[in-house]
This record gives C-alpha cells, sequence and structure tokens, in this order.
C-alpha cells in the first residue's frame, strides 16, 4: 500500500432523465484507483462505462444525475463547485476522448489543439508550449514533424488524430487520465501503435488511468486491474492476470470464451436494455448456471479466495 | 376562406363616395377607404388573394423546381451541371429584382403576378431538391434497389421521392410567408395586382395619400398581413421542428 | 488561398455575364416596339403622331431590326468597353446615371447590414447558449414577427408615428443627416429574423458537438470555449448568410428608396420600369446583380479563409 488512493466513488449512481422516466446507468459503483495503477473497465455497449467515465470527469449531460460520491484524493468532486472543479480539469484529471474524428476542432490545427493545454495549465509561453507538443507528437511516433502540428484534423488519419488526442490528454502531465475507447474504429496495426504509445506516456509521467474499453487485448497489455461491468453493474473485479486466468463470474467466462482465439462461443441472449432490468441476478436470463435463487435474490460482490478478486455471484468461489 | 365571405355584410367593390373616409365604428369595423369601401371586406377578400397566389406559386415552384433537382441529382454529369448552373445564375438575381424585370417586361395583372414569383422560386426548391437527392443516392439502398433490377423512373417515383418530400413540404410551407409580402411587395409597386382588386398590397399603396386623414385605409391590410404572414411562419416553424429540427437552417439559407 | 480566389472571381465573371444575358432576354420580351417607347420618350411627346419613317429611322439607329443575339453581342461589347448604352428618357449615358446613384444605396445598405448584424448575432448566441430558456422562446417569438412584417408597411408606419404624429423625423429625400434613420431601419428590421435564426441554430449545434466537449474536458472557462472553439465554427454559416441577406438587402431598397426618396440605384430601377427605359433597367440590373455576387464572393474568400476544408479541399494522408 504505497501508494496513495487517487480516486475512489463510494455508492455511484448515474441516472439519466428520459422521457417516460428515469434510467439507471450506473448502479451502486464503488471502486477505487490508486496512483499510477491502471485500471481497465470492460463491458458491452450501453452498460454503463463511458456515462462512469464522464461522471468523473463531470461532462455528463444536462439530464443527468449523480447520487453518491466520487473522492479525488479524499475530496469529493461531484460535490464541488464548478469554479473549483474546472481548476482540475485537463490539469489532474484529463481525458482521451473517443472518436477522434469528431472531437477535434475542425478549424484549429491540431498543434494549436495540444498547445492550448500547456498554456492553460503550465505556462503562458507559446514556444515552449510548441515545444512540448512537438516532444509528444514524437514520443507517439507521428511522422512529419514539425510540419505536422500545422496540419488540421481532416488532413491526419484516423490513428494520427488519435495519437493528437493521446498528446492533448497528456500535455499538462495530469494525475489521472479518462481514456475513452482509445482503440475504436482502428485496424489491428494502428491499434497495437497507439496501445503501445498509450501505455509508454503512463510510464513516462506515472499518470493513474481508467481505461474504457471492449478490447480484452488493451486490457491485457496496459492495465494492472479490471473490472468488468454489465448492465450498469461491476459484476467482476481483481487484477488483469487473475481475472483474464481465473474468471469467476459466469459473464467473464462467457466473454473470454466468446474472443476469436477461444472459440468464438457467443454467449446466449442479449444484455438488457437499461429500462427492462431483470429481477435479481441481472445476468441471470443468459447464465448457464442461474437456478431460482438467482431469479430473486440480487447478489452482492462477493470475495474470492485470491485478495481484491471479488465476483457478483450468488455461487462465487465454489 | 369560407369564414370569410360570411363575415362580409358590405360587398367589397361597392364605390359609395357619400361614406367615403369613415372612421372605423360599429358598421364599419376598420372604417372606408376613400371610394366608401368597407376596409374589412376588403381585407378579407384580400386574404383569398393574397393566401391564394401564394399557394399558387408554392406548389407550382415546387413541382418544377424538385422535377429539375431530382432529375438533376439523379442524372448526374453533364444534366447535373447544366441544370445547377441554370439554377445557380437564377439564384444570382436577387428575387426582387427578377420579378421586377419579369413584370417590367410582361405588364402587370395578376395572373402575371404569379409567373414572375414562381420564376423566382422554382430555383431555391431545385436545389434543395438535388441536395437531398445526392444525398439519398449515396445511401445503400439505392444501390440495392439498382441491383434487384429497379427502372430508373421506379426508383426516382418508389424511393427518391417519399424520402425527400418531407423536408420539401416544411420548406415549402416556411415560403409561403415570404411569397405573401413578396406578391404583396409587387402589388404596391403597381407592378402586380390591379385597381380595383382588395389585394392587400395595393390597398396600402392606395391608402398611401390618406395617411394623415385616414391611416386606417393602410394599416388594416398591412396588419392582416402581418397577422397571415406570421401563423403561416409559425405553422411552418411547428412542421419543421416536428419533422426535423435540421431542415429549417437550409430553408432560411435559401 | 490565391488560386482559389482567382477561381472564384472567374466563375464569379461568367455568372455575370449569363444574368446580363438573361436579363437583357427577359427585357426584349416587353411587349410593344421598342422603336415606338423610344420616339415616344426621346424625340418627341407622347400625343404626338407616330410616322413610319421615324420609325424606321429609330430602329436603324439603335440597331433593334437585327436579331437578338447580336443585339446582345452589341451590348456586351460596349458593356465590357463601359458603354452601357443612353438612358432613353434621361439621354445620358447609362453608367453615369448609376455610378452617381451606387454610393447612396451603399450607405443605407451597409448602415442597416451592419446594425443588423450587431443586434441579432449576439441575439442569436446567447439564445443558443440559453436554448429553451425565456430569451429564447421571447426572442424567437418576436423575430418570427418582425419577419411577418411588409417593408414597405412597415417603411408606411414608421412615417406614420415618426413623421406624421411625431413630427421628429424628415420623410423623404437626403436633405438633413436625420433622413438615413428610418429608411435605414426598415432595411434593417428585414435582416434581423434570418440573421438570428442562422445564429442560433448553427451556434446550437456546434455547441452540441464532441470537439466542444473536449474543450471543456481540458478545463476552458466557458467563455473561453465560446470565444475559441465554438465562434469560429459559427463563423461560416454566419457570414454565407449574412451574404445571402445582402441580396435581399438590394431587392429591398428598390422598395424602401422608392417610399423615402432615397437617390439610389433602387429607386432607380423603379423609375426605370416605370418609364420603359430598357437600357436604364438593363443597367441597374446587371449592377445589382454585380453588388450581389461580389458580396457572395466576398463570403465563399473568407468562408475559405476560415474553413481549411474549403480551401484545402481533402487529406493528405
Amino acid at each position: 500500500m504505497d501508494s496513495k488512493i487517487l480516486i475512489q466513488t463510494d455508492h455511484l449512481y448515474v441516472q439519466f432523465a428520459i422521457p417516460n422516466g428515469k434510467v439507471c446507468a450506473v448502479n451502486d459503483l464503488n471502486l477505487s484507483i490508486k496512483e499510477g495503477e491502471v485500471l481497465c473497465l470492460v463491458g458491452e455497449s450501453g452498460c454503463g462505462k463511458s456515462a462512469f467515465g464522464n461522471s468523473i470527469l463531470r461532462l455528463l449531460p444536462d439530464n443527468a444525475t449523480l447520487q453518491g460520491h466520487i473522492y479525488y484524493y479524499g475530496k469529493d468532486i461531484v460535490r464541488m463547485p464548478e469554479k473549483e472543479f474546472r481548476l482540475l480539469r485537463g490539469k489532474e484529471i484529463a481525458c482521451i476522448p473517443q472518436s477522434a474524428a469528431t472531437s477535434l476542432n475542425p478549424l484549429i490545427e491540431c498543434g494549436k489543439q495540444v498547445d492550448e493545454v500547456y498554456l492553460l495549465h503550465k505556462e503562458k509561453n507559446k514556444s515552449a508550449a510548441r515545444k512540448n507538443t512537438l516532444r509528444l507528437f514524437k514520443m507517439l511516433g507521428l511522422p512529419r514533424l514539425p510540419e505536422l502540428a500545422g496540419d488540421y484534423p481532416h488532413e491526419l488519419s484516423g490513428g494520427m488524430k488519435q495519437r493528437v488526442l493521446v498528446a492533448m490528454g497528456t500535455a499538462a502531465e495530469p494525475k489521472f487520465i479518462v481514456v475513452d475507447e482509445p482503440t475504436k474504429g482502428l485496424d489491428w496495426a494502428r491499434k497495437h501503435e497507439v496501445i503501445e504509445r498509450i501505455g509508454y506516456m503512463q510510464s513516462m509521467h506515472n499518470s493513474a488511468m481508467l481505461l474504457i474499453t471492449h478490447d480484452f487485448s488493451v486490457a491485457e497489455l496496459l492495465s494492472d486491474r479490471i473490472a468488468i461491468m454489465y448492465a450498469g453493474e461491476v459484476v467482476e473485479h481483481g487484477e488483469t492476470k487473475q481475472v483474464l486466468q481465473k474468471p469467476q463470474h459466469p459473464y467473464t467466462k462467457g466473454i473470454i470464451s466468446a474472443l476469436p482465439q477461444n472459440g468464438f462461443k457467443a454467449i446466449e441472449g442479449f444484455s438488457p436494455a437499461l429500462t427492462e432490468i431483470p429481477s435479481g441476478c441481472r445476468f441471470h436470463p443468459r447464465c448457464p448456471n442461474a437456478t431460482c435463487e438467482c431469479t430473486v435474490q440480487h447478489p452482492e460482490l462477493q470475495k474470492i479466495n485470491e485478495p481484491n478478486h471479488v465476483s457478483r455471484c450468488l455461487y462465487a468461489g465454489v | 376562406m369560407t369564414v370569410g365571405p360570411s363575415l362580409c355584410t358590405h360587398d367589397p367593390n361597392a364605390v359609395k363616395y357619400s361614406e367615403k373616409c369613415i372612421s372605423p365604428c360599429a358598421e364599419y369595423p376598420f372604417g372606408t377607404d376613400f371610394s366608401g369601401r368597407c376596409v374589412l371586406c376588403r381585407v378579407i377578400y384580400g386574404a383569398h388573394i393574397s393566401i391564394g397566389v401564394a399557394l399558387v406559386v408554392v406548389v407550382v415552384g415546387a413541382f418544377i423546381g424538385v422535377t429539375v433537382g431530382i432529375v438533376a441529382g439523379y442524372a448526374g454529369g453533364a444534366v447535373d451541371s447544366i441544370l445547377m448552373r441554370l439554377v445557380e445564375i437564377m439564384l444570382s438575381f436577387p428575387g426582387t429584382i427578377f420579378a421586377l424585370a419579369v413584370l417590367g417586361t410582361l405588364g402587370n395583372g395578376t395572373i402575371n403576378q404569379i409567373i414572375a414569383l414562381t420564376v423566382v422560386r422554382w430555383a431555391h426548391y431545385a436545389r434543395l431538391a438535388r441536395g437531398e437527392t445526392l444525398t439519398v443516392m449515396n445511401s445503400d439502398y439505392i444501390q440495392a434497389a439498382q441491383a434487384i433490377g429497379n427502372s430508373r423512373l421506379r426508383i426516382i417515383v418508389s424511393y427518391i421521392f417519399p424520402n425527400i418530400i418531407g423536408q420539401i413540404i416544411v420548406i415549402a410551407t416556411l415560403s409561403i410567408g415570404p411569397v405573401i409580402l413578396a406578391g404583396a411587395a409587387l402589388s404596391y409597386l403597381g407592378l402586380g395586382a390591379q385597381i380595383p382588386s382588395p389585394e392587400w398590397g395595393l390597398m396600402i399603396n392606395g391608402g398611401k395619400e390618406y395617411i394623415r386623414q385616414a391611416p386606417w385605409i393602410t394599416l388594416a391590410p398591412g396588419m392582416a398581413a402581418v397577422l397571415t404572414v406570421f401563423a403561416f411562419n409559425l405553422l411552418g416553424e411547428g412542421i419543421g421542428d416536428m419533422i426535423d429540427p435540421r431542415l429549417k437552417e437550409k430553408a432560411e439559407a435559401d | 488561398m490565391l488560386k482559389f480566389a482567382v477561381k472564384r472571381v472567374v466563375a464569379c465573371f461568367f455568372v455575370l455575364i449569363a444574368v446580363s444575358f438573361l436579363s437583357f432576354i427577359v427585357l426584349s420580351l416587353a411587349p410593344g416596339d421598342t422603336a415606338v417607347t423610344i420616339l415616344t420618350h426621346t424625340f418627341i411627346g407622347f400625343d404626338d403622331i407616330i410616322h413610319d419613317a421615324d420609325v424606321q429611322t429609330v430602329s436603324q439607329l439603335y440597331n433593334l431590326d437585327s436579331p437578338l443575339i447580336l443585339q446582345y453581342w452589341a451590348w456586351l461589347k460596349g458593356a465590357l468597353l463601359g458603354n452601357w448604352g443612353t438612358s432613353y428618357v434621361h439621354n445620358v449615358p447609362v453608367w453615369s446615371l448609376i455610378l452617381s446613384k451606387i454610393p447612396y444605396t451603399l450607405f443605407l445598405g451597409l448602415i442597416a447590414f451592419f446594425a443588423a448584424f450587431i443586434i441579432s448575432v449576439p441575439m442569436g448566441l446567447y439564445a443558443a447558449a440559453h436554448r429553451n430558456g425565456a430569451f429564447d422562446h421571447i426572442s424567437r417569438f418576436v423575430t418570427i414577427f418582425f419577419g411577418s412584417i411588409p417593408n414597405f408597411w412597415l417603411a408606411l408606419v414608421l412615417i406614420i408615428v415618426f413623421c406624421i404624429k411625431l413630427n421628429w423625423l424628415p420623410v423623404t429625400g437626403i436633405g438633413s443627416p436625420l433622413n438615413f434613420i428610418l429608411p435605414g431601419i426598415t432595411l434593417m428590421v428585414g435582416m434581423i429574423p434570418t440573421t438570428f435564426r442562422i445564429t442560433r441554430s448553427s451556434m446550437s449545434e456546434v455547441m452540441g458537438q464532441d470537439y466542444i466537449a473536449t474543450a471543456k474536458s481540458k478545463g476552458l472557462t466557458p467563455p473561453q470555449i465560446v470565444s475559441k472553439h465554438a465562434l469560429v465554427n459559427v463563423a461560416p454559416s454566419v457570414i454565407t448568410m449574412a451574404g445571402l441577406e445582402i441580396g435581399h438587402i438590394l431587392g429591398g431598397s428598390v422598395i424602401v428608396e422608392t417610399i423615402f426618396v432615397w437617390p439610389g440605384i433602387g429607386k432607380l430601377l423603379y423609375d426605370s420600369i416605370i418609364s420603359k427605359d430598357y437600357p436604364m433597367m438593363q443597367g441597374c440590373i446587371v449592377t445589382i446583380s454585380l453588388g450581389y455576387i461580389i458580396a457572395m464572393f466576398l463570403v465563399d474568400v473568407i468562408t475559405a479563409s476560415i474553413d481549411p476544408r474549403i480551401r484545402l479541399g481533402g487529406s493528405r494522408n
């Protein structure tokens, strides 16, 4: 327990108001991330992982409500006034957004968009900012420097744009970065490149990361710990190596066997819509081992024998 | 439209010099004009003309414009280039100016006014229809339809047209208001409807000389025009919000 | 950038030629013998008898018997060299009269344009930032109402209120410095609704984009987000619309200048229509279209300088 706890959530609920009521995207989340640690959040589209990522940055849309607490070095950032939190954004808590194509301002040169972060949080020196930007670009393997910094986003390929976003997120050397689907839409070669670079940056600056993805290979390469989300809840959580080698929750087992290298064995059924959550265990309709109890009792996270490895199943560890 | 005439107790064209320029009162809610005619009745009959003209212009203009637009978008190539050059040139004339030119040569009258306004309007619909056609053409289901072997006419009628009709309706509704105003402007200048038509623009023109002693002659038809156009504009905005909020941006750009 | 501008200039030139041709054709369709018109305006009075010999002479003088295309060609050749014909009514070169009137229209138009811009763009930005709030609903309502008012009627109402009832402002002509106020207001009101709406919807759309969320995640304050990231993306739509609105102002100037007896191109065009002065009509129409074409050219150049995708046209990778 050398490093301090950076982020800790306490009974976090994220709800969205919809025309016919409310949808609970994140249900009673309790996670913690230490300094320098990389936690990977894995799940299907719509399981609530992006909602959680956005809630840490307070970038949720207007119809969202947060209940519970998110502590940053012990300070509750959910209740913090906007003015105070804004001082943390970009400087200590940053993000590398997904969808590189639309996350960059199309009318501003790439270099300037990265310079901006430095100028805002480090020092108001344009040449120092540009130096930093070029240094980051070089580390990320971007070609044609320094001309590339003067290019506009539409002139760059998808992989290059993604790397510009990585540079943007790390320019102020933040303590904590939310990395949202860094490899979405990239082909295998680009994926590998981007992952490598992110890993490199992470170890250089020793930033803690919340790595949100649906891709296990990313989790394997970069993260220390992993949390699997299903229908708004964490269903399994522990050290990455352990969870991937010895998954305990039926859902985790299911998605691991669904991987190409394990035979593409898909799980039956579909994830529930957040407006129609099953009673009891949320996974029971699709679970091969479901019993009657599973349909009525909602399981809590149970500790398995190994330290810090938990699973939300009535029969965990059995 | 059918309510109007029943509200009129007077003949809008009956000239009674003995009753000229009476202020608004019980018998003549909007007063009388310089020829003794009831202003309210004339305003109501004027509504028929103004709205009627506008509807004809919009429907005919949309028909021509959409046809040209779909043909240009679907055919592509040289046909598209030529048609779009024509559309661009039409749009390079500020609308009022071209209408004036057309009326300057054709002469006056309501029919010519309709022609002038239609000639000015069709290009707007053509450009929109072509843009939408191109968008639809790029979608996969059109390629699928072609792959199955549908004839060109069938594709246009069954696939393209239904997908763009919604937008066309919104744009058309939004243009009724401006066309009413344009028609009134032309009549005001003496280039559209002619005396003794109770067209609003013409009435406003007629009331010009009597501004001091009988301002209601000018004010009543104007207010009627404002309220009518306002109603159509709100209707257009409402329909637009229902179908797609982004359409109005394109409409306004025209 | 220069290449782009040059290409646009060439395109504009051709459009102008086409416009002048179209206008010429339309005007030539006028009923009635042109020679007779010229005779009655220039040489003799309206009541005098028209002799065939005179008609012949005039026809030959003005080349009215040759085919339309050749007549247009003659006009075009002359026009490119600066000779736009002679006014039937005033008997002076068309271009000289037009040139003397342009400054008045320009003055009025520019004042109305900038006034409308200064009022409606901030309104639109504010309404978009506070969407569905009280200001948003009220301003939308008010601007739609303003957009429903016929400009000539508004002019008359302003005259009734400010000149007749209150006696604050002069009505017509250019006698005093206050004369531009009412015509300016009339033109300005015509521009406000569309400018407001486009600004508002463009701003709303921009604020919903991902890159605005990125800007927020960097820690920028709301004013910084708007000024550094949002405005630059709103600018192209607003500028394009401004160019189109100039077209409306030019068209509206015909009516407004006529009502207020403001000696600009618009009034000149109207007068020439009434008096069937065809060379002047052609000259005015081409001039006004030229103004519109120039405005659209400036719009193209400015938006291209803001949006690199327009001038560079695609990725290098």
